[in-house]
Formats: C-alpha cells, sequence, structure tokens
C-alpha cells in the first residue's frame, strides 16, 4: 500500500504557473492530496484529476492569454530554452512533475517541428511514495534475479515505484538510473530533487538508447534502472548479456503484451508486475516469473 | 550695484542652455546603450542560452548600463510587469518607451529563432531612433548652449 506522501506536489506545481496559479489559491485539501493531473483548457475551467474522479474549479474560465501565460511560466519566461520539449510535446518542471501539452502542429516532412496556439495543458503530478516499491525491491534482491518489467496503463504509478525501487537498490547496490525525461529523479541544476538512493548513478535527459549504451561502459552497475522502454532492444539485450540486472517498465495492460515485449528483448525480464489503476494506483496486482520460453507463467507471492 | 543680478541672471540663461542640450545628449546615451543591451540579450540568448530574468539580473548588477537603471527594479523571473512599470516611470518619449516596452513584451516569449530576429528589428529600430537623438544633438545642442548664454546675457544687459 502506498504511505502518505512526503511533498506536496500539487503546491510546487501551482508555484510554477505564475499568474494562473491564483485559480488554485481556494483548492480543498483532499483535492491538494488526491490530484493526480491538473488539466487547463482554454475556454473551460481548470479541472484536477483525482484518480477516483474529477474536481472542476468552477468560476474560473481560463483564456488562450492565461494558456500562454502558463506556457511561459512553465518555460521560465524563456521559451527559446525548450524547443526541443516543444517538439516532443511536454516540459519537464522543478519536482519531475511533467507538463505535456497540446495545439496545432507544425509539421516538416512528416515530423512535427513546433506546437503553436497550444490550447491545452495537462500537468502530471509526480510522488513520491516512500515505500511502495518495497515488495518489488525485495524480489530485486532475490538470488535468482534477473531482470523485471513493471507494466500497467498510463497512470498507474509504475514510475513512482520506480523511483521507490531505485532508493531501496541504492542504499547497498550500484545503480544506474535512466532517467530520460527528469521525471524519476527530478535533476534540477546537477542534483537530483527526489530521494532515489546514495549508490544511484542518474543519466539524466539521455537519450534511452545511448544512456543504455554508456551506463554499461562507465558505471558499471548491478542494476539498471529505465522508464518506458519503447524501441530500445537491441541495447536491453547488450546490457543483459554484460550480466546487468535490468529494471524497466512499459506501456501495457496485460501479461500477453507484457510477454511480446519480452520475446523482443529476447528474455531480458524474468519476472514481470502489473500495477493497478483508478482506486488501485500504485498497488502491484500481481508478480510472475517468466518461464524457460519467457512466458510470464508461474504466479508469485510479493513479500 | 546691478552688476551681481546681472551676472547671476547671465549664468542661469546660460545654465539652462546647458542643461537643455545635456537632456538631448542623455537621450543619445540612453539609447546607445539601449543598443549595447540589444546586443549583449542576442549573444547571452545565442550561445548561453540564458533566462531572460538571468540576464537582465547580470546586467543590471555589471555596472556597464549605468544609464539603465530600470534594469535593477527587475527582480522577478516574471520580469514583463515590472519591466512595464519600469519602463512607464522613465522620462522618455513616445517612440522611445513604446521600443522597449515592445521588447519587453517580446523578450523570451519565442523560440530561437524568433527572438534573433525580434531582436535584429528592435535593433534596427533603436538605430534609427538613436540616429535621430544624435542628429538632433548635433544641430539642436549648440543651439540651446548658444541661446542660453546669448538670452542670458541679454537679459543681463536689461537689468544694467
Amino acid at each position: 500500500m502506498i504511505r502518505l506522501e512526503e511533498k506536496n506536489g500539487f503546491r510546487e506545481i501551482c508555484g510554477q504557473l505564475g499568474a494562473v496559479s491564483r485559480y488554485f489559491a481556494g483548492a480543498p485539501l483532499s483535492v491538494e492530496r488526491n490530484a493526480q493531473e491538473l488539466r487547463l483548457r482554454a475556454g473551460k475551467p481548470p479541472v484536477a484529476e483525482l484518480g477516483t474522479g474529477r474536481y472542476a474549479f468552477h468560476g474560473h474560465i481560463l483564456t488562450r492569454e492565461d494558456i500562454e501565460s502558463v506556457i511561459n511560466a512553465l518555460c521560465n519566461y524563456s521559451v527559446y530554452n525548450y524547443e526541443r520539449e516543444f517538439r516532443e510535446g511536454f516540459i519537464t518542471l522543478r519536482g519531475g512533475h511533467r507538463a505535456g501539452f497540446c495545439g496545432t502542429a507544425s509539421v516538416r516532412n512528416g515530423r512535427v517541428e513546433n506546437v503553436k496556439s497550444i490550447s491545452s495543458v495537462n500537468i502530471r503530478i509526480a510522488r513520491e511514495h516512500k515505500g511502495c516499491g518495497e515488495g518489488l525491491a525485495k524480489a530485486a534482491l532475490a538470488e535468482d534475479f534477473r531482470g523485471m518489467l513493471i507494466f500497467g496503463r498510463p497512470l498507474s504509478g509504475k514510475t513512482t515505484v520506480l523511483r521507490d525501487l531505485a532508493r531501496i537498490l541504492g542504499q547497498s547496490e550500484k545503480v544506474a538510473l535512466i532517467d530520460a525525461r527528469s521525471e524519476i529523479a527530478a535533476v534540477y541544476n546537477g542534483i537530483p530533487q527526489n530521494d532515489v538512493g546514495v549508490n544511484t548513478d542518474v543519466l539524466d535527459g539521455y537519450p534511452k538508447g545511448e544512456a543504455l549504451e554508456t551506463a554499461v561502459r562507465v558505471l558499471s552497475p548491478s542494476y539498471i534502472i529505465c522508464d518506458e522502454i519503447t524501441g530500445e532492444q537491441d541495447e536491453l539485450v547488450n546490457c543483459v548479456n554484460c550480466g546487468v540486472k535490468l529494471i524497466a517498465t512499459a506501456h501495457c495492460s496485460s501479461f500477453d503484451e507484457a510477454e511480446k515485449i519480452n520475446f523482443a528483448c529476447a528474455g531480458a525480464f524474468g519476472c514481470a508486475a502489473m500495477m493497478g489503476c483508478g482506486s488501485r494506483i500504485g498497488q502491484v496486482l500481481e508478480l510472475r516469473k517468466a518461464d524457460e520460453n519467457g512466458r510470464f507463467s508461474r504466479r508469485e507471492e510479493l513479500i | 550695484m546691478n552688476l551681481v543680478p546681472a551676472v547671476v541672471i547671465a549664468a542661469c540663461g546660460s545654465i539652462a542652455g546647458i542643461m537643455k542640450s545635456l537632456s538631448i545628449k542623455k537621450r543619445v546615451k540612453f539609447l546607445s546603450q539601449c543598443a549595447e543591451m540589444l546586443e549583449e540579450f542576442e549573444v547571452r540568448i545565442r550561445y548561453g542560452s540564458e533566462e531572460i530574468a538571468e540576464i537582465i539580473t547580470e546586467l543590471a548588477a555589471s555596472g556597464r548600463y549605468g544609464r539603465l537603471g530600470f534594469l535593477a527594479e527587475i527582480t522577478e523571473r516574471d520580469f514583463r510587469p515590472q519591466w512595464e512599470k519600469a519602463v512607464q516611470r522613465l522620462p522618455l518619449n513616445k517612440d522611445d518607451a513604446r521600443l522597449l516596452l515592445d521588447l519587453g513584451a517580446r523578450l523570451g516569449a519565442s523560440d530561437l529563432a524568433g527572438q534573433l530576429s525580434m531582436l535584429e528589428s528592435a535593433k534596427i529600430r533603436l538605430e534609427r531612433s538613436l540616429e535621430d537623438a544624435a542628429k538632433e544633438y548635433a544641430e539642436k545642442g549648440r543651439m540651446f548652449r548658444s541661446a542660453g548664454v546669448l538670452c542670458g546675457i541679454a537679459c543681463a544687459v536689461a537689468v544694467l
């Protein structure tokens, strides 16, 4: 189960929204504590997604100017420093929170080059739930451990669990944490804002493929922790062949889909954990071990 | 007996002329420091990727922009409201104030290419204003000084 969080992500985000933060001044405590996302849309009131429902800040209709002002504030009033982020569609904020946005895409050669006339901003609140990764950490420290894939739908708490795993494993093992979007360690001015363990080296902002190669080459880690793997199969297999234990997350919703990822990675993952969502956000629903064919067929009890 | 007041009147006339001439010169110096400031913004944005608030703070602290005292009044990361207020308090003519207000509203609000072209166009506008100010100083500076002295002397003669 999730323990009480130690930082108020909601307030942390409001402090970065500039003039628009005044709309959230009267937010009920339950909203501050439970908000997972803040959604800002032009012509609509701000909404906090709570996981079990949503809370609309009625009485405040956001204008295009409000959205523009939020974007400016999120970019520290220096938009020119965030061109890559604009292309990718999100900005990582202080504290590891992530602001995604959409508007009118400017496309060149089939790729989004810029986003103009931004109409919606969705801010995901990063959580630091110490203790939520204890069960998985025990499995990861077992003698026969050979890689773990943590999967679940969006907003199921995968990154939160991964952060706590880094913290726990990093207390005793050499851990390389690949934080391509600065969400896990929330490195700010070279210093991780979140507790990711004393023996953890953070590869912040690296493309994942390069980070996996660099980690193996220069950090000699016992564990590599990586969020949201997509197309880095070769590098992942290379890590496993070098004897590094891999812990990664992926977007999928069943063990069948997780198996496909495992097959693509040549069986790099010896077990897979499925995360809950909605009211069971942050909870590991099931842990299964892979058989000799890479199928997650054997159900394991979480310690 | 009338000599002392006559000298004082002559001196006052001369000082008034000189002061008027200096006020035109002051505009030239103000605008030329603004031009240097734009250069600095361009270099720091292009090569340093520094944030606007950081650049303003460093320029204000550097001591090289003594005539741009309004920069020191800008302390917030959200620099635009403070920039606007500070510029509005300056004794500037309409065009110069407009130029600085436009600059404040656009700084940091676009991508790199947008910032560089915005600074380039601000520089062109500023150069024009600077040329006008320099021309005005060349034409009227000496005239105001001479007129002040001559008026002062004329009044002094009248008093005598």
